[in-house]
């Protein structure tokens, strides 16, 4: 079966050059499968790497350019979100490309065909995901770092303190306010993927380090901390101790 | 189109189309009637989602009644009983061919009316030519303000002038507010002759302009930014209103 | 920003008429895989029957999970296609739609309308364009990606709930800005219609008489009409009148404004359903062209101080000489001000009536005649009013005693001696409308008038819907049309609050308090200012506006923990598309 990816078409700028490329006959490739939405704003974070997971080679966000949103704002939050996205991807090994935004008047039938027809190909260039057992899991614990309250946070958060000020009134520099963020995201999929190691079975420090690739050392740090917010304890009296979930 | 879906067992016409008998529901076009039975008519200034216009005159057919031919748009007329409808006579075709050739006096460089006149045999270029400034690529099928009006709910755009100066425009020639830079217009056009341009000023009728680099259409300017206390997207829409809006 | 402090909130909910709009969806209405939908294949285009194989789209289609029906026609949107529909919605059973066929964005309504009627929820519905976005742009692969496409169109509407229009009480009050002539007729046709109304007016008098402008009404008897209905306003039990006051600050939307107004006891906050912006106009501040000293040249509105004899001169003029255009008309402020030539024309008619061995001479460069009648020209004439024609290119000139202006229907110089000149300058919003329109965000021209969103041929609407502006706010005008204006715009606010209740679509989000941590970044995103943090007796909780919300969905792909719900566009929805779109 050939590749797809999936385009998040806002209904105002997206729907209508893709009907406009349907009216002039514009050709572009046919791997791709839309979902209409009212504003790029509504496309959850989420949403984009349960199309990875699902099948997808990509997913893309085609809106209305920055500034020219019928809903004011809502394509400013859609690229950001994209951005975190990717540099998930990024972390978990994968393509951060793999996700992006297109942002093209709605009456550009030329540019959805040109945005589509190159996405496809940057797609084939990639090669498929890595669909293996580890590959899947470690999209799914990207899903869940997406889903999770904290980033979820301060995706939304990180971008109001970079458009205005922080609490204390101090405009951080966008690279430090980014480096910030992406340290919490680095910290964050490690946990996921310690927590996700440990919900399906309890396991020591060192075979959950082996079972994820991690440095030992590290995977002990994670897992004290995460017994330290009781998110992890341990399990039985065995010797090494495994450590379990706890059950929220 | 409201009647359809109202009224219960409707009267069955029965007429001839092209020596096929044929049966449809009392209020059907020959037009529509000719598209379900999988006849081609060509059109331009035909679109199922807005109201009927008959301005392009290329769907005409004959219809004999009460032992009188003529040619007709069919998209307008109604069947009737004991109708004969023909879709492709020699004067049919004569009549087409006529209309793309006045359609290419205005509009020769219309790639998608070039496509119509291939498909009908009109040799390019055409008889006549209006003056070179009065030539574009509008052939004012009106799809445009129909989509406005009916679909959109905007209705920034309409008929203005008259003779040859007849155009589409939004009010006074000036860029209105009424426009939600929505760029329907532009897809239905069949000539692909509305564009969606940026301007960087704003010139409406009081002469006022705003430093605000807004997007807007070629004929009516007036994408707002919306703004808190803008107009309901569904006021504009007639969606869920059922009449019932307050102005 | 919401309007949490002042009450109950505002009604959200079924038609409060108790009539629904439409017969509601069939009772049992099931999602998921028991929902019995109906997949409409047309085939409509060239390419589809060239591109698409319908009969291999109609199998899969009725393959699919949750279809009851698949029917394939050439045309589903033409009468016979809708009728055909409507058979099978009453044989099949059918109760959500999905329609394999052209675009969502032009044939929505056609198909939205044709539900309603045959007594299905409109919002039970999707289509899956395999013209423009498929069988038109993909030479190779149409049908892998039409069929995909329909799949995910099946599983949305499979997964979809029924949503009603949402009605939202108005509040049955009106706000209305400025007392003078259109203000007070605003809120006399507002409170004759049974309609509480607050008048709120900068200047601690009515009648547009504002602090520091001695500004009166052309026409003797105007003054009077303009106090008695003032005197009519403050003993109208349904007007309550706010004199050195304005507005300060509006949150919400139409139908339910909060309006926060400072008076000189403080600030008020009140829910209005309605805002009557009738700030007027006053005259431009002259400059001191032509010498203006407010003595022995004055502006219109002096001189009316004059032939009101609230101001005295020691001796009668015996030549009196007006001035049109002053000040207008050029480069620096282009627009005609309309009025100043009814103005120059009464006051001369009054003047001559006043002092019949005076003369009075009109230089005029154009006369405006839509709030001039010939008749009042005429009037002038017989009244002995001399007017002359001067050309912008040769302005009048004052030298001593005289005025030399050129005169283009006589066709040569002339010269008259004055002892009073009479200058129409043009007219400037009122002090009130810049503050008001900041305040209430609608936007001003360039000139600081309040334009309606599609000039002159829909002058009853406003962009800011709820808000209704007359008279000389909007662009100067006659007396008489200040009172037709405001006696118009009035009543359309008077016909909506008495109504009751706005109804908006119902795709909005909705917040699911028991999720809801309060954190605000809801609030941060949200471009209309449409959700918001409120103080409940659960805590703070997100709330959202209904009359306000777009339905953009950013709040909701933004909440950190899913508290929100986008109708129409929810998470359940989407993701059996994502997974129809690409699972083999």
């Amino acid at each position: 079966m050939s590749k797809k990816f999936i385009g998040f078409v806002c209904e105002w700028g997206g729907y209508t050059a893709a009907d406009l490329a349907g009216f002039r006959r514009v050709a572009y490739p046919a791997d791709l499968r839309t979902i209409r939405v009212e504003c790029t704003g509504r496309v959850d974070p989420v949403w984009m790497l349960d199309a990875l997971i699902e099948g997808a080679e990509g997913a893309m966000i085609i809106g209305c350019p920055m500034g020219d949103s019928r809903h004011e704002v809502g394509n400013y939050r859609a690229q950001e979100r994209t951005r975190w996205v990717a540099k998930g991807l990024a972390l978990a090994g994968e393509r951060p490309d793999r996700v992006r935004t297109a942002f093209l008047p709605s009456e550009d039938a030329e540019g959805y065909a040109r945005t589509v027809q190159e996405f496809s190909r940057l797609l084939d260039a990639f090669g498929p995901l890595d669909r293996s057992e580890k590959g899947v899991e470690r999209l799914r614990a990207l899903r869940e770092v997406f889903a999770s309250e904290k980033i979820r946070w301060l995706v939304g958060q990180g971008q109001n303190v970079a458009e205005d000020a922080d609490a204390f009134r101090e405009k951080i520099p966008p690279l430090e306010l980014d480096a910030r963020i992406e340290e919490v995201l680095r910290d964050e999929y490690r946990r996921v993927r310690i927590l996700r190691g440990l919900r399906r079975e309890p396991m020591s420090v060192v075979a959950l380090a082996t079972h994820l690739e991690l440095p030992a050392q590290a995977v002990m740090r994670d897992v004290s901390d995460l017994i330290g917010i009781g998110r992890l304890a341990i399990e039985g009296h065995g010797d090494p101790p495994r450590f379990r979930e706890v059950a929220r | 189109m409201s009647d359809v879906l109202t009224s219960e067992a409707p009267a069955m016409i029965r007429f001839r189309i092209d020596g096929r008998e044929a049966a449809f529901e009392d209020g059907t076009t020959v037009l529509e009637a000719a598209r379900v039975l999988g006849i081609e008519i060509p059109t331009l200034c035909f679109n199922e989602a807005v109201s009927v216009y008959g301005a392009c005159r290329l769907c005409v057919v004959e219809v004999t009644t009460a032992g009188r031919t003529r040619l007709t748009a069919s998209c307008t007329y109604p069947i009737a009983e004991g109708l004969e409808v023909r879709t492709d006579t020699a004067e049919i075709r004569r009549a087409r061919r006529l209309v793309v050739e006045m359609l290419l006096a205005k509009s020769p460089d219309a790639g998608p009316l070039h496509v119509v006149a291939d498909a009908l045999g009109v040799k390019m270029p055409g008889r006549w030519a209006l003056a070179p400034e009065d030539q574009n690529d509008c052939i004012l099928c009106g799809l445009c303000a129909r989509v406005c009006a009916e679909i959109v709910g905007a209705a920034a755009i309409d008929f203005a002038e008259r003779g040859t100066r007849s155009a589409v425009v939004p009010f006074f020639h000036r860029h209105t507010e009424a426009c939600i830079g929505c760029a329907t217009c532009v897809t239905v056009c069949p000539t692909h002759y509305l564009k969606v341009e940026d301007l960087h000023s704003r010139e409406v009728a009081h002469a006022w302009d705003s430093a605000d680099d807004e997007r807007r259409c070629i004929l009516c300017s007036g994408w707002r930014t919306v703004a808190r206390f803008h107009e309901n997207p569904a006021a504009l829409l007639g969606i869920g209103t059922h009449g019932k809006e307050a102005p | 920003m919401n309007g949490s402090s002042t009450g109950v909130p505002p009604y959200c909910g079924p038609d409060p008429s108790g009539q629904p709009a439409f017969e509601p969806a069939r009772s049992g209405v099931e999602t998921g895989r028991s929902a019995r939908v109906g997949v409409l294949l047309c085939v409509c285009g060239p390419e589809m029957r060239k591109r698409l194989d319908f009969d291999a789209l109609a199998s899969f289609a009725s393959s699919l999970d949750a279809v009851g029906h698949v029917e394939t026609h050439p045309a589903w949107c033409l009468r016979p296609g809708l009728r055909r529909l409507r058979q099978i919605v009453a044989e099949k059973g059918i109760e959500r739609l999905v329609v394999a066929g052209c675009s969502y964005r032009t044939h929505r309504q056609i198909f939205a309308t044709a539900l309603e009627r045959c007594g299905l929820n409109p919002y039970l519905f999707e289509i899956a364009n395999l013209k423009e976005q498929c069988a038109a742009v993909h030479p190779e692969g149409a049908m892998a990606r039409a069929m995909d496409q329909m799949a995910m169109a099946v599983a949305q509407v499979a997964a979809l709930e029924p949503l009603e229009p949402i009605f939202v009480r108005s509040e049955p009050r009106a706000l209305v800005i400025g007392g003078s002539l259109s203000g007070l007729v605003a809120a006399e046709t507002l409170a004759g219609a049974g309609i509480d109304t607050i008048l709120v007016e900068q200047a601690d008098v009515l009648g547009g008489r504002a602090g520091g402008s001695r500004e009166r009404w052309p026409g003797a008897d105007f003054g009077d009409e303009i106090d008695e209905r003032a005197a009519a306003a403050r003993s109208n039990s349904l007007i309550t009148i706010h004199l050195s006051s304005k507005l300060v600050r509006v949150a919400g939307g139409p139908g339910q404004f909060v309006v926060t107004v400072q008076t000189p006891g403080g600030e008020t906050a009140v829910r209005v359903g309605a805002i009557v912006l009738a700030t007027g106009s006053r005259p431009a501040p002259p400059g001191g062209v032509y010498g203006h000293d407010g003595k022995r040249v004055r502006t219109q509105e002096e001189f009316m101080e004059l032939l009101r004899g609230k101001a005295r001169v020691p001796e009668t003029p015996l030549s009196i000489v007006m001035i049109q255009c002053v000040g207008s008309r050029d480069a620096n402020r282009p627009y005609c001000s309309r009025v100043c030539c009814l103005y120059a024309v009464q006051n001369a008619i009054e003047a001559r009536k006043k002092w019949p061995d005076t003369q009075v001479a009109i230089l005029f460069r154009d006369l405006e005649m839509s709030c001039l009648t010939e008749r009042d020209v005429k009037h002038a004439l017989e009244a002995g009013v001399t007017f002359h024609r001067y050309d912008p290119a040769s302005p009048p000139e004052i030298q001593g005693q005289r005025v030399s202006v050129v005169d283009t229907l006589l066709g040569r110089r002339v010269e008259i001696l004055f002892d009073l000149l009479v200058l129409s300058v043009g007219r400037i919003p009122g002090e009130g409308t810049a503050g008001a329109a900041r305040v209430l965000n609608i936007d001003t021209d360039a000139y600081g008038f309040v334009p309606e969103p599609v000039v002159r041929l829909r002058p009853q609407e406003h962009a800011g819907r709820g808000i209704y502006v007359t008279g000389s706010a909007h662009w100067p005008a006659s007396p008489e049309e200040a009172t037709y204006q405001a006696f118009e715009m009035a009543s359309r606010a008077a016909m909506a609050l008495q109504r009751g209740w706005l109804s908006t679509r119902p795709i909005v989000a909705t917040v699911d308090e028991s999720r809801c941590l309060g954190c605000g970044l809801c609030a941060s995103m949200c471009g209309f200012a449409a959700i918001s943090v409120v103080q409940t007796d659960k805590g703070r909780k997100a709330t959202v506006q209904t009359i306000l919300c777009k339905g953009c969905g950013t709040c909701t792909a933004g909440c950190p923990v899913f508290a929100i719900r986008s109708a129409f566009y929810g998470d359940a929805q989407i993701a059996p598309a994502i997974h129809a779109a690409v699972t083999p």
